[in-house]
């Protein structure tokens, strides 16, 4: 089924985006199947449902904020590459596993990008010791509300709540309602 | 891949919109029947959809709840949402009485008083939110004391309370371009009234009782004892939904709210442009000054209307404005605004003399007008996303092309969008995920525009946040007016 | 120069304090007039907002202007007009890319340290609405012995003032009443009757709910004593709306009280404002920073002289002076003494016994934190920042010998100590172990279905507690005026000396035992630990090469104090000046002692009195 994405203002505004001010607008044909491997390779990275990462209705659109700036590391097509095959990859092993380390770099950036809504600089992630603490950008005040870390924690972003009044005193949602199947 | 157009058919369940794409349905759950003694039985609910020729489509039959055809996606559902909102705003504002249809009423421009200023189908909150939790009756036009002499047919009275002139949470007044107050007014349909009336929530110790067994309601009940968890609440709020037959069972209206906004019409100023109402603003006696009535021509300038339907239990949000009421910010941005008359901003006024959506200076009194200084409130519209605003143009081009609203006072009303829940039935997100994610109306929330998470308009992650008015807080169902019960 | 223009009261400062006197006294009819070195009360929060999403740094200043960074450095506040510190600078000083974190550098840190023992560690804001726009919105009165340090344990000072004992014009209790209205808290009576606390009426609002943290530490330390007090897990009275209140929504649990309530549940200054500009008879101009409070004839002041800027970092656009029949300051407790020791051309001000600055006090804060065993989460990150507390070491015979304290329990996970979930989701994803949860012979390096259930394993078992410590009184803790640095306007920068006592510092040892306790008794698993280099820490015991760490908890207090007497403090009982009949200086700075309570409710409830007093005095 094709998946119809829209580029909403949000997503437009990642101005303080490390590196992806100017990326242009795709065209959508040959993005779509891109997008729809990154998707794939966010899923297997992160463990989060692929339909929690980016809902069929997704008015957020933060896939696509994310999409933008991977494919501006210069290693995204060999990530594709490497997923596509064949063999098809089925497990994000492969990109660990490979020995082109900015490949590896630029995996756990995809990884940080969903659970944190942010981006670290290659250079970091490849020092060696990496500078602690590990510096990281914020990539757009959306992102960092669709962040995946804190429904991992069964919580929500500090400063973005959807739930209501009185909500902590219950139990929280079960990891898998928030995760997908875990 | 299967069908690609659908009809309304079943309920969203789990699968929520998603439901309606692609292919054939898979056997459904019957849609449960929303009948009840407060909601009763439609059987003709408006059935119109996109597919539908232009010239059934105005009609004074509002609709239960959306049809849906065409759907592919997030924006072919934004458009038959964005349809149903016109037929909505038509239907609503048909003459209250008399047989002439819409656009061909008594009034300048085809005008004539709307069925929602009726107090047989709509009530104002101030008649329902009585002092000392008084028990409201429908359907009885209340008239104080100082509005009667002024008092006559089509007249209606606007109750001068801090919402009345004050955005919510006191985020300030709209002040116009002869320094008049904008006017804001909240009305209810009968399902929601008689929600409110059988569940005594139009008192503060009526929400107490309905809602006992979680909270005692009283300032010193004991807090939670540790380790116990709280018990669940007796009482939810939960209103009537409208919903489209289906399975054999009746449609039915549902709750249904609106918030209003209106200006003062000044000499001059031609009536045809606006829907009027001859208003009786009345301020009640307060801190030993008396209470008084003035008598306003006023001119609608901005329409919410929330509907609660069985497929969009976080209610539908439709939101109309004058066309002109302030500029886009783009042409603003590319000097296309010289020469042009807005509602609530002037072209001439340059250069940081009039600051562009800041509240006005303080104290904001409505008795003092027109506003010190020469104060006018400056508003431009912070852009929705493209797709967003394109597609509400395009039914505001088909609709200004239906006889009934072309060349009447309803040309001079636009759609501006419709927020609706993308995942209703999402179980750990209770806004059900809005699209557009920010809607605003600049007459009614002209200071919160934008696309800040949380801070910024957006109808439902606001109203998700109300609740009554005591006990201590209950969510109540999307809607802020149970928090004004006294 | 003459004065510009005539008013009956000139506030200095938008902060809580001024806030609350120019609406009493705009209620009450009178001509006020604000001076805010800051920038305005916005229409809406997006802005703020805006700026702390984007943040790296959610720190409390991070939402607020002027802006922290300037090129991807921290601001020169030399190059500022009206600046204020920033916890950044207090980092352990390294070599990395970002280059700051010393807060002795002057390019750097607004506060001058270069001469201090130990860092001061907390900040405020200079912008509408104060400080108290960025705390947490905890709302507790004093114990009855705090007013009697004294006379109950032979240390420090007594207050002028009382809770609820002696001349009934010198009880507090009813102040605390109305300043509890007035912000709106809500809190429930019966928890709420520790230590002497007596109460008259109910809170305005029920409590808010307890968090799955509250109640996990509550069942855990069932029965636990220390000092042969019982520990007991409490409801904290907070302003924040557990009913819609003030045309306000309830609390939604967003978790961001510090640094800010995105919708508002949480009372701020600017709805005192708001409400103050709403009598028609209060105006505020921003932007303008008062400079020079001139004393003239009888020894009264007769003026304030200010500047005013446009653009944070932009030039002086225009100076001038203001009169008034009764001013007060109001600019908190490191401003206050800075522009009273800057007038007269540095001669001073109400300083007579030259009290002025010294006796800076804060809550330096013991942080500690832990894990839950496996399988027992607590489910941080969720509901307000801090619903509960122990409060039943606040007072007791050993405040003799050493500090009190109270206990905060966050309910935001490890997100304090150490920026979680941000700095544990790293080292899972990269292979590190900078919070020392991914320890094992090599770090885990994990992504997938693996990495969310590792990560799911530890940040719900994490929580941590804060102790709020009395500082003692120490006149060498104290502000006076930098000789070489100044702001953008040419104004002096605070100097700063500041140390701990002894006495203060066992507080802080007690605090780390009692942690401990805490953890043991849970069977959680400490993680409290300190890091090389840190400047906000000191060794203790002496020579034991052991440390403890303090952070600042963003209570500045005492720096201009209430006595009974001119010869021994700045001010009297009603906060009004012992050297000039017509100047009052309110906020925390006239606390004699700082307790352990946060100082927002008790300076609400002596400024709402003061209100009161001015009000008579101008008739």
């Amino acid at each position: 089924m094709t998946v119809i994405t829209r580029r909403t203002v949000l997503a437009g505004a990642a101005a303080t985006a490390v590196g992806a001010a100017n990326v242009p607008a795709p065209a959508r044909a040959d993005d779509q199947a891109d997008m729809d491997a990154f998707l794939d390779i966010s899923f297997a990275l992160t463990g989060i449902a692929k339909d929690k990462l980016a809902p069929f209705l997704d008015p957020v659109d933060i896939r696509q904020v994310y999409f933008d700036q991977a494919r501006h590391n210069p290693k995204f097509n060999d990530l594709l590459k490497i997923w596509r095959g064949p063999p098809q990859a089925t497990n994000a092993s492969v990109f660990f596993d490979q020995p082109d380390a900015e490949i590896r770099y630029l995996a756990r950036n995809i990884i940080i990008a969903w659970y944190l809504g942010a981006w670290c600089d290659p250079a970091d992630l490849a020092a060696n010791p990496p500078p602690d603490p590990l510096p990281y950008t914020i990539l757009s005040p959306a992102a960092y509300t669709q962040g995946w870390a804190w429904r991992v924690a069964q919580a929500h972003p500090m400063g973005y709540s959807e739930l209501r009044f009185g909500y902590w005193s219950n139990q929280p949602f079960a990891l898998s309602l928030l995760i997908g199947g875990v | 891949m299967g069908e690609k157009s659908l009809l309304r058919a079943g309920t969203m369940g789990a699968l929520g919109f998603v439901a309606l794409l692609g292919g054939s349905l898979s056997s459904q759950a019957q849609t449960p029947s929303e009948v009840s003694p407060i909601n009763p039985p439609i059987v003709n609910c408006n059935s119109n959809n996109l597919n539908n020729p232009d010239s059934g489509l105005v009609t004074s039959v509002v609709p239960c709840a959306p049809n849906f055809v065409n759907v592919t996606g997030l924006d072919s559902l934004q458009h038959n949402f964005d349809f149903y909102s016109w037929l909505t705003f038509v239907a609503l504002n048909w003459p209250a009485e008399g047989s002439a249809p819409i656009g061909k009423g008594p009034r300048p421009g085809g005008d004539a008083r709307t069925k929602w200023e009726d107090v047989t189908d709509f009530r104002q909150l101030s008649d329902v939110m009585l002092p000392n939790g008084q028990r409201p009756t429908w359907g009885a036009r209340v008239v104080p004391a100082e509005c009667r002499s002024k008092d006559g047919p089509g007249k209606m009275v606007i109750h001068l309370i801090e919402e009345a002139f004050d955005q919510p949470f006191r985020s300030g007044p709209l002040i116009d371009q002869n320094g008049n107050y904008a006017l804001f007014d909240i009305l209810m349909n009968k399902p929601m009234f008689d929600y409110i009336v059988d569940n005594t929530l139009y008192s503060r110790a009526g929400q107490r009782l309905f809602t006992q067994g979680r909270f005692d309601g009283s300032p010193d009940a004991p807090s939670q004892s540790p380790g116990v968890p709280p018990t669940p609440p007796l009482g939810i709020v939960n209103f009537p939904k409208g919903s489209q037959p289906a399975d054999g069972n009746p449609g039915t209206m549902g709750a249904l709210m609106l918030k209003v906004s209106w200006k003062v019409l000044s000499n001059g100023e031609d009536p045809a442009r606006f829907h009027t109402v001859d208003g009786l603003v009345y301020t009640a006696p307060k801190n030993g000054k008396p209470g008084s009535c003035v008598e306003k021509k006023l001119g609608l300038v901005g329409f919410h209307a929330a509907h609660k339907t069985n497929d969009a239990p976080q209610w539908i949000w439709t939101t109309f404005e004058h066309v002109a009421n302030a500029p886009e910010q783009q042409d603003v941005e590319n000097n296309k605004v010289a020469g042009r008359k807005f509602n609530f901003y002037d072209p001439a006024c340059g250069d940081g003399k009039c600051p562009v959506n800041q509240t006005p200076p303080q104290p904001w009194d409505p008795q003092v007008e027109p506003f010190p200084n020469g104060y006018k409130s400056q508003v431009v519209r912070i852009p929705l996303p493209p797709e967003v605003s394109a597609g509400a143009r395009a039914l505001n081009d088909r609709f200004h092309g239906l006889d009934g609203v072309k060349g009447t006072v309803w040309q001079n009303y636009m759609l501006v969008s419709t927020q609706w829940p993308t995942d209703a039935a999402n179980k750990v997100d209770p806004t059900g995920v809005p699209a557009p994610t920010y809607l605003a109306n600049t007459t009614l929330e002209t200071y919160s525009q934008g696309d800040t998470p949380l801070s910024s308009s957006s109808c439902m992650a606001c109203h998700n946040n109300a609740t009554t008015h005591h006990v201590p807080a209950v969510a109540s169902d999307f809607t802020f007016t149970l928090e004004k019960a006294q | 120069m003459c004065a510009d223009r005539t008013f009956d009261v000139v506030i200095v400062g938008s902060g809580i304090a001024g806030a609350l006197i120019a609406k009493k006294l705009g209620l009450a009819g009178r001509k006020v007039l604000i001076l805010e070195a800051g920038a305005k009360m916005p229409p809406d929060i997006n802005g703020y907002m805006q700026r702390f999403y984007s943040s790296n740094a959610k720190v409390p200043e991070s939402p607020y202007t002027p802006e922290l960074f300037t090129e991807g450095k921290l601001t020169n506040p030399g190059t500022v007009n009206a600046g204020r510190p920033t916890v950044l600078t207090l980092k352990p000083h390294d070599e990395n890319k970002f280059q700051f974190g010393d807060w002795k550098d002057p390019n750097q840190a607004y506060l001058i340290q270069k001469d201090s023992t130990l860092p001061f560690a907390s900040t405020y804001e200079r912008i509408n609405g104060g400080t108290v726009r960025h705390g947490l919105g905890t709302s507790l009165r004093f114990v009855p012995k705090d007013f009697e340090m004294q006379t109950r344990y032979g240390r420090f000072v007594d207050w002028p003032l009382r809770y609820d004992t002696g001349p009934a014009d010198t009880r507090l209790r009813g102040w605390y009443e109305e300043a509890e209205k007035e912000i709106g808290v809500s809190a429930d009576v019966k928890d709420q009757e520790y230590l002497g606390i007596t109460f008259d009426h109910p809170y305005p609002m029920p409590a808010i709910p307890l968090s799955l943290v509250d109640t996990t530490i509550a069942a855990g330390i069932s029965g636990m004593k220390r000092d042969d007090a019982e520990l007991k897990v409490r409801s904290t009275p907070a302003g924040r709306n557990s009913q819609p209140y003030q045309d306000r929504r309830v609390c939604a649990g967003n978790t961001n009280c510090i640094p800010i309530c995105p919708i508002q549940a949480k009372y701020d200054p600017s709805v005192t404002l708001a409400a103050a500009l709403r009598t028609g008879n209060v105006e505020i101009w921003y932007r303008t920073v008062a400079c020079d409070v001139v004393v003239g004839e009888n020894n009264r002041v007769s003026e304030i002289k200010y500047l005013q800027y446009d653009d944070d970092t932009g030039p002086r656009t225009n100076a001038g002076s203001v009169s008034a029949k009764v001013y007060v300051v109001a600019a908190h407790a490191i401003e206050t003494p800075r522009l009273l020791l800057m007038s007269m051309d540095r001669k001073g001000v109400a300083n007579s016994t030259g009290l002025v600055g010294k006796n800076l006090m804060d809550h330096p804060l013991y942080l500690a934190w832990a894990l839950m065993p496996e399988g027992k989460p607590i489910f941080p990150y969720r509901g307000p920042l801090s619903t509960a507390g122990i409060e039943d070491l606040r007072d007791g015979a050993f405040r003799r010998e050493r500090a009190a304290f109270r206990i905060e329990i966050g309910n935001e996970g490890w997100n304090f100590p150490i920026g979680d979930p941000y700095t544990t989701t790293l080292d899972f994803i990269n292979g590190l172990n900078r919070s020392r949860l991914n320890d094992g012979p090599k770090p885990q390096a994990l992504f997938g279905a693996d990495l969310a259930k590792k990560l799911n394993g530890v940040l719900t078992r994490q929580f941590r507690l804060g102790f709020l410590v009395e500082q003692s009184p120490e006149e060498s803790n104290r502000v006076t005026l930098s000789a070489e640095f100044t702001d953008r306007l040419g104004l002096a920068r605070p100097k700063i000396a500041y140390n701990l006592s002894e006495y203060t510092k066992k507080g802080m040892a007690e605090a780390k035992a009692v942690a401990s306790a805490i953890f043991e008794r849970l069977g959680a698993t400490e993680f409290t630990k300190e890091k090389k280099d840190d400047p906000t820490q000191f060794e203790w015991p002496t020579g034991s090469g052991q440390l403890i760490k303090y952070y600042g908890s963003g209570h500045i207090v005492g720096t201009y104090r209430m006595g009974t007497d001119k010869s021994n403090s700045v001010v009297n009982a009603d906060q009004r000046s012992w050297d000039h009949d017509n100047l009052y200086l309110v906020g925390s700075g006239t606390f004699p002692t700082v307790a352990t309570a946060n100082p927002t409710l008790t300076l609400a409830a002596l400024t709402l009195r003061t209100a009161e007093k001015i009000e008579k005095a101008l008739n």
